[in-house]
């Protein structure tokens, strides 16, 4: 009967990994702001709670190659405060997840654990090619984000797995994000839409949230854009209405929404076509402004 | 908390590294195990309940409690302290804001063990005797409540919001008290509060 | 004013423990500390309509730390058919038996040693249930297609719902129709008609203190703290339930965490009684937030109808099939489909009406009373009509309401006239506020802005009864004894307010007590913004009265007749006598802390209306009057709707407590903001599936239209309190058609069903193209 609960609190990552091995079934916990939900409504009656919240490896983050690697714990009000320069795609999504009071404590970690369609984070580290890194006593392995997220709410993480932390590149052009609710606070995203441009390889990539059973990349959307962005006159007017519309009608046709209790299939896409013209605009005033 | 033999299974060493004062900590490695046996207790007796320590508004209190109770009911049912509300326990409504080390948590997400070591505050804690915090004043002055279930969860992500810096323009003040909802709609009074207060403790 | 002078009738002073408030120390119901206690879980109902063959409850009864699990049949066993409970209709049982009628419907109740083992104990307990055909929506529930209750239980207590006893075949519990000259006859002559089919869904009150009831048996009587805002009501329904006289049931509460309508009548009190009655314990009843979902809904309502002019466009006719879900259970749906039916032509001379109002039941959660009390579902209709039959006519929407609005003597449609209900004053304070007389740059791009208003109309309950108790002590402090109960809108503060202008003493001084039904006498309910008037109208005469007395107690000293002494904020004087209160009272008993007693009665009463007609000649009271005008900004690429302006006006009469009366406008405003573009419950095959804060969506601070103005209308009405009446649902009743105006006023799109979400509004604008 399980009323009780384990709850173990690793001092190290090494432990962390250990306690993981020998309970696979423990649900890792560190900002707590999502499992917590489930907890409190007897949603979850898990035998082991994993509290990761003292493990010093997964609270910092480092640059280091043209990339930061930012701790799964990390919370989001550092993020923004602290990594808005070098991952602004990032930062921006980290300002719309939850509330004031959840950022302090949520971080990537749970976004990418729980592999909901959803999650704030998704897009930006999909727009950006992150990698995840994820380890167990078998060992450390990063599997690109493109390939971490196989089903609604479900991941690559084998069962002895903990994600430790994202490798982002560091910005190399201007980011966007942007997210659609009916309400303007603590909104669970109808859709969202990341986007980042590499001005030095002239690449664009791009995230959908909540449109789909996994984040998605919008691949025929990125390589239009790619191509057809007039990269060696960033003007803000080069941008012409045409590719912005067929930008935005590429990403609509990348999705794959269903109707649920948010929104319909039929507005999701036209949500994030609208969604895609506008940050693509953005962005692109940035390049120009520069 | 007493000295416990060390848990049978080696593979299963927990330990905690607390944070606090060096009352707890008292030389005594051993004194960390309280979490750990309990634990071991609960694999094997299934009986629940492991000792926790927490802070709360410069009061150490030691209870009892199964992991699983969150740092909200501990407060209200262990600690007698109701200020802090339960709206949904699930993070979604703010009522059951706290402050951890300062910084402005919802209650109803985060467990009682996973908060040893932190100084909690409660809006009980802001008071000074009698006499009222600057925000508490501002709130009162601006008539900013009407049925005062969610006062006190507004009330403590002000005092945060405030010192975040976070409380320069209406606007902002909007934008960075959004964690906390309001029934019966006293947003505006909620928001000339907290510009009050800030500008207050500017001067 | 002096500060004594801001106490009193219209003062702002600041209301009843503003420290307590701000600590956190207000007291709600569920803060109490109960010792020992019997925790209740309650395992519910996961079919929408179906036969309950068995319930078993062996396993959970096995588990540790369970005292006993109760089901609908063991509580039949005991109570008979007074298990079923309802403030119109019997019909609704604490715990089902029988059948199950929606999902979510209590089945049986665990009683354990602490919530979490009652929860665990919940999920232990399982049913076999012979399915029944469900009705889900109002189309199905009128077709017929399956009855959701065999037979119609109107409670004994209401006599004018007799005649539907024993009635079958049938989900609609009642009907109400209005019917002034020919209304069908002048549409078809009309020059002008527009018609809507409108669709307002439901919703929830959500108040952020969830509800919580405890009850035990205490010398023979059964006592209990609840959330409620009608401890006179539970009182009688316990009473009922277990067969006791009035005197052995106890009812008392706290100040509510916001109600709203949610917590009235038969929530979880029944239950709570009914366990601790037949368990012989003190038992703890609370609803999780997904459960206070279930507890009581706010009606979803479909309205037919159609409004029609003459060449001169004057308003010939009015026609408007108005269909309320009541849900699983009627609760107060037949009062609603009536009170709020019989105004669906709106404020207006309008010479022929017609209305079907029809209450209906659905397997779904049971609809109550909510804040409106069903009326923003027709104002829905009838100021969307209007708008757009102005629109029709070439007219400006604010100048064709003008003109047709009822003024003070007109007769309404359903046969009342009119006093006290400043409709113009309401709605050309909204219009200037908005400056809806400035010239409007509409736009042409992608951002759009338009402009729009509409005016409420609502009756207050009638008839209703009210009393109150005064003690004065001798130290010039006073408690006051009534039923009203605080839930934030401020009646703790404005009776004390009402007593003490009387007596020409600080309010402060006078503390108005917490409902017992012990010591505080019957009120009917504090809903329906009823307390102000009725509720006032005794604290003033009780107020009188101990006026009275003490004149009379200071004339006997002074040696005076009783006409020339006064009551002054020093004391009762006359000529040169003067004494204080404290010195004449101590004089009188020798005494300190002596009291002096009052008690008075306010009850108001009304003509039933004629059951052919709808009609009657006085329905109401009075009458509640509001307009709301919105200047809004439409972004045609997401439809997100953003309000630059929302300014809102209420006809109060007078206003006892001017800053409280702004707040009620307010607050009711940005709900009404929220049930325009957000709010709304999501049923799927009746479960509920947006049961949390997350997907049901409330109004944050973000949302707050850029600038709110909230306008305060006195119109002092002949008999009310100082001229005053209530005001806290009148902000409310106009808010979603003001705003869908001005959608339409912005993107040339009529937008019939809520909520206006982005979806709805972009799917409207492809449309229209």
């Amino acid at each position: 009967m399980v009323v009780s609960m384990d709850f173990l609190r690793p001092a190290s990552l090494a432990e962390a990994l250990e306690l993981k091995a020998a309970n696979p079934d423990a649900v890792p916990i560190a900002g707590g702001t999502d499992v917590m939900v489930e907890l409190n409504f007897d949603k979850r009656r898990p035998a082991a709670l994993l509290d990761l919240g003292r493990v010093p490896e997964l609270a910092t983050w480092r640059a280091e190659n043209g990339r930061v690697r930012l701790g799964a714990t990390v919370p989001y009000t550092r993020i923004v405060d602290e990594l808005g320069d070098v991952l602004p795609g990032l930062a921006m999504a980290a300002r719309t997840v939850g509330s004031p009071q959840i950022r302090n404590r949520a971080g990537v970690g749970g976004n990418l654990g729980s592999a909901s369609p959803a999650g704030d984070a998704h897009p930006p580290l999909l727009a950006t090619g992150a990698d995840v890194e994820v380890a167990s006593t078998r060992g450390t392995r990063t599997v690109p984000i493109g390939e971490f997220f196989l089903g609604p709410k479900r991941s690559a993480l084998a069962a002895d797995e903990l994600v430790t932390a994202v490798l982002v590149p560091v910005a190399a052009g201007p980011q966007q994000f942007a997210k659609v609710g009916t309400r303007n606070a603590m909104v669970i995203a109808v859709c969202s839409f990341g986007l980042a441009l590499d001005t030095t390889r002239r690449t664009v990539g791009t995230g959908i949230g909540s449109a789909g059973p996994v984040p998605l990349r919008a691949a025929a959307a990125e390589d239009f854009a790619a191509e057809v962005l007039p990269w060696d006159e960033p003007a803000a007017n080069t941008l012409t209405d045409d590719t912005a519309k067929e930008f935005g009608e590429l990403v609509a046709a990348a999705a794959r929404p269903i109707d649920d209790v948010r929104g319909s299939a039929a507005y999701r896409r036209h949500a994030l076509a609208v969604l895609a013209r506008r940050t693509l605009r953005w962005a692109w005033q940035d390049v120009s402004g520069r | 908390m007493t000295d416990e033999p060390a848990p049978e299974s080696s593979a299963h060493t927990r330990r905690t590294v607390l944070k606090s004062t060096a009352a707890a900590a008292a030389g005594t490695v051993v004194a960390s195990h309280h979490t750990s046996v309990a634990s071991a207790e609960t694999a094997h007796t299934g009986g629940a309940r492991t000792r926790v320590t927490l802070s709360v508004n410069g009061e150490r209190h030691r209870i009892a409690i199964e992991p699983r109770v969150t740092l909200l009911d501990a407060l209200r049912d262990r600690l007698g302290l109701t200020g802090t509300k339960k709206g949904c326990d699930r993070g979604e409504c703010g009522a059951c804001t706290v402050l951890a080390d300062g910084e402005r948590i919802k209650s109803c997400l985060t467990l009682a063990v996973m908060r040893q070591g932190a100084e909690i505050t409660t809006v009980e804690g802001l008071t000074r005797g009698d006499d009222l915090h600057p925000v508490q004043e501002a709130f009162i002055r601006h008539d900013a409540f009407q049925c005062g279930a969610c006062t006190p969860g507004q009330i403590m992500s002000a005092v945060a919001c405030i010192d975040e810096g976070h409380a320069g323009s209406e606007a902002e003040i909007r934008e960075w008290m959004s964690g906390n909802l309001c029934r019966c709609a006293a947003y505006q009074n909620i928001v000339a509060a907290v510009a009050d207060a800030a500008e207050e403790g500017r001067r | 004013m002096r500060e004594i002078e801001q106490s009193w009738v219209g003062g702002s002073r600041p209301r009843f423990d503003t420290a307590g408030r701000v600590r956190g120390m207000i007291a709600h119901v569920g803060d109490q500390a109960v010792g020992a206690a019997a925790h209740v879980a309650v395992h519910r109902a996961t079919q929408p309509h179906a036969r309950i063959e068995a319930v078993h409850v062996d396993e959970a009864l096995a588990m540790p730390g369970v005292y006993g699990v109760v089901t609908g049949a063991d509580l039949y066993k005991q109570l008979g058919d007074r298990l079923l409970t309802g403030p119109a209709f019997a019909d609704q049982p604490a715990l089902a038996h029988e059948k199950v009628r929606y999902v979510g419907e209590p089945v049986a109740a665990v009683l354990a040693a602490d919530l979490a083992t009652a929860r665990a104990a919940t999920d232990a307990i399982w049913v076999d249930y012979e399915d029944l055909p469900p009705v889900y929506d109002l189309a199905d529930a009128l077709a017929g297609t399956a009855y959701v209750h065999d037979e119609l239980r109107p409670s004994s207590v209401f006599g004018d719902l007799k005649h539907l006893r024993g009635v079958r075949d049938t989900n609609v519990n009642y009907t109400y129709n209005l019917r002034t000259g020919d209304a069908e006859a002048a549409r078809d002559a009309g020059a002008h008609t527009v018609t809507g089919e409108f669709w307002a869904p439901p919703t929830h009150h959500v108040p952020i203190e969830l509800p919580c009831t405890i009850a035990w048996v205490d010398s023979g009587r059964l006592e209990m703290l609840t959330t409620t805002q009608t401890p006179s009501y539970v009182r009688q329904t316990i009473a009922d339930l277990l067969d006791l006289p009035l005197s052995r049931v106890r009812v008392t509460t706290r100040p509510l965490g916001g109600s709203f309508g949610a917590k009235m009548y038969d929530r979880l009190e029944p239950l709570a009684a009914a366990l601790a009655w037949t368990a012989g314990r003190r038992v703890r009843v609370t609803a999780t937030r997904e459960e206070a979902f279930l507890l009581t809904t706010r009606h979803g309502a479909a309205v037919s109808s159609s409004l029609t002019a003459d060449a001169e466009g004057n308003l010939v006719s009015s026609v408007a099939d108005v269909r309320y879900d009541t849900g699983a259970y009627a609760d107060v749906g037949p009062r609603i489909t009536a009170k709020s039916g019989m105004v669906a032509p709106g404020p207006y001379r309008i010479a022929n009406a017609r209305v079907l109002s029809r209450c209906v039941y659905t397997n779904k959660p049971s609809a109550g009373p909510f804040r409106g009390f069903g009326v923003p579902q027709v104002t829905w209709s009838h100021e969307s009509l209007i708008d757009e039959l102005a629109h029709e006519l070439g007219e400006d929407p604010y100048a064709f309401r003008r003109r047709h609005l009822l003024r003070e003597g007109d007769e309404a449609p359903m046969g009342t006239r009119m006093h006290s209900a400043d409709f113009v004053g309401c709605l050309d304070a909204v219009a200037n506020a908005i400056g809806w007389f400035d010239p409007l740059d509409r736009g042409t791009g992608r951002i759009r802005r338009g402009r729009g208003v509409a005016v409420g109309v609502k009756a207050v309950l009638t008839p209703t009864i009210a009393n109150a108790v005064l003690q004065l002590n001798q130290d010039n402090s006073a408690t006051l004894l009534i039923s009203t109960v605080d839930m934030g809108q401020g009646s703790d503060t404005i009776m004390a307010q009402i007593a003490a202008d009387v007596l020409r003493m600080d309010s402060r001084r006078i503390h108005v007590v917490r409902a017992d039904t012990d010591a505080t006498p019957y009120d009917t309910i504090t809903a329906g913004s009823r307390s102000t008037y009725h509720t006032g109208n005794a604290v003033r005469r009780v107020a009188e009265a101990m006026r009275d007395k003490l004149i009379g107690l200071a004339a006997e000293r002074f040696g005076v007749p009783a006409e020339e002494v006064s009551l002054t904020p020093d004391g009762p004087r006359a000529g040169s006598h003067e004494v204080t209160v404290a010195e004449l009272v101590h004089g009188h008993f020798g005494a300190r802390g002596a009291t002096l007693t009052t008690e008075a009665n306010y009850t108001s009463s009304w003509t039933p209306y004629d059951k052919e007609t709808g009609r009657s000649d006085k329905v109401t009271e009075h009458w509640f009057a509001g307009a709301v005008g919105a200047r809004i900004a439409v972004d045609t690429a997401t439809g997100r709707v953003r309000i630059e302006h929302l300014a809102v006006a209420g006809d109060v009469g007078r206003a006892i407590n001017p800053t409280l009366v702004e707040q009620q406008l307010s607050g009711a405003a940005i709900m009404g903001i929220g049930h325009a573009l957000f709010d709304q419950l999501v049923l799927d095959q009746g479960q509920l599936i947006n049961g949390t804060l997350l997907d049901y969506q409330l109004p944050s601070i973000r949302d707050l239209p850029d600038q709110l103005t909230p306008i305060v209308v006195e119109s002092p009405h002949d008999d009310g309190p100082f001229g005053a009446k209530g005001v806290g649902e009148t902000g409310i009743l106009g808010v979603a058609p003001a705003i869908a105006n001005a959608v339409r006023d912005a993107v040339g799109v009529r937008l019939t069903r809520l909520p206006l979400t982005p979806e709805s509004i972009t799917m409207a604008l492809e449309e229209n193209q």
